[in-house]
């Protein structure tokens, strides 16, 4: 599992090796930085928090900038969050640079005795809950069996365990890797319903008098009344949308970017929140 | 266009490829995979469209082929495309010589430029 933040750059075409055209999204993704790491006594769910793009210290509001204090990291545009296990991350995310600053390095001092605390209590409850999960997770699977070693020593961070401050990068994904993209999709403002529902609507002409309208919405005195959900004119697009199954084409870790196979909700300059599928 | 896009794009267009423009008369050697073999195959036939710009730009090339008008359409930039020829330049008042679509045999004749 892994996932990043990114900013959608338009679309483009490359030639594979073997000389066939391929249609990309370009995605300029990452470098996205923990601002928060979730744990299960704390929040009762474990997760990551990124953030990514720049904003000006004096432009984040007091909330945030309190947020990010707390995380010991500069200020972040857009943030989101994924739902992992913290001990399975390690592959994808990697330890960020310590700020150098005295007032951050406070911060992030304080920030690592939370983490170690966490990390504490992290390592009792791991091995209960991991047990549990394990158990949950054994079905037919056979691996099950196997307790988990109680290998860490208490207090000590543990190893692939991340922390506030630490670094994603489109190193995360492989090439021909099946990733899902999330995002805005473009509005269409109030549609109809051949345009929002692809209904088939009526002859334009010999005398017809139904064009595009949506026609009956139901029987008479059973049931009485409109079913809910029907398809109805209303608001299009603009709402968050998810593509799924798109080829990871390529990546270009020295510019931060991510090529995908296919189109990718939104316009151009979305923020495109990217995932393993 | 965004300009990481444009580098992108610059990266991938192939130097080398012949001024032509529709009306023109060209041989397109192209690379066909039949199997695991490669071979170079050459179509020959008169332009009739350029299209889109940067590594995204394409021709269609006409020809008749036992009776029948077949077109194909080529990447300009393609790493199939061996080769480009220009024949013989022809002599047309417009982009797209769609109207030849429609005729056979003489008609169907693109003049050629007088040097």
């Amino acid at each position: 599992m892994a996932a990043i933040l990114g900013k959608k750059l338009g679309m483009t075409q490359i030639f594979t090796e073997d000389g066939d055209r391929l249609p990309v999204t370009v995605i300029e993704a990452g470098p996205c930085v923990i601002t928060q790491v979730k744990t299960r006594d704390r929040d009762g769910y474990t997760a990551l928090q990124m953030g990514f793009g720049e904003v000006k210290e004096r432009k984040a509001g007091k909330p945030m900038a309190g947020h990010f204090g707390k995380a010991g990291v500069k200020p972040l545009r857009h943030l989101a969050e994924i739902r992992v296990d913290l001990e399975e991350v390690a592959g994808w995310v990697k330890p960020g640079e310590q700020p150098g600053k005295k007032k951050e390095k406070k911060a992030r001092a304080r920030a690592r005795k939370e983490e170690a605390r966490e990390a504490e209590a992290e390592e009792g409850e791991a091995s209960q809950a991991a047990g549990a999960e394990e158990a949950a997770e054994a079905g037919p699977v056979q691996e099950a069996a196997e307790p988990v070693e109680p290998e860490a020593v208490p207090g000590a961070e543990r190893e692939g365990v991340p922390r506030t401050g630490d670094v994603i990068t489109v190193e995360a994904f492989k090439e021909g890797q099946l990733v899902k993209a999330s995002g805005i999709s473009k509005g269409k403002g109030f549609a109809g319903v051949i345009k929002r529902h692809g209904f088939a609507g009526g002859p334009g002409s010999h005398g017809a008098h139904f064009h595009r309208a949506p026609g009956s919405v139901g029987a008479s005195a059973s049931p009485s009344r409109v079913f809910k959900g029907l398809k109805l004119p209303g608001q299009m697009g603009n709402r968050r949308s998810t593509q799924r199954g798109l080829t990871v084409v390529k990546t270009d870790p020295e510019n931060n970017l991510l090529f995908l196979k296919g189109s990718v909700p939104g316009g151009k300059n979305g923020i495109i929140f990217i995932q393993t599928d | 266009m965004h300009p990481t896009i444009e580098r992108i794009e610059k990266q991938q267009l192939k130097k080398g490829i012949p001024q032509f423009k529709a009306g023109d008369t060209v041989k397109v050697h192209f690379q066909v995979i039949e199997g695991t073999r490669k071979r170079i195959q050459v179509f020959q036939g008169i332009v009739i469209k350029r299209q889109g710009e940067g590594v995204r730009e394409t021709f269609t090339v006409r020809k008749h082929s036992f009776g029948v008008g077949v077109e194909r359409t080529f990447p300009l930039h393609s790493p199939k495309i061996e080769k480009i020829e220009v024949v013989s330049v022809g002599d047309v008042r417009r982009a797209k010589l769609y109207y030849l679509r429609g005729k056979v045999g003489k008609r169907a004749k693109v003049r050629e430029k007088k040097q």
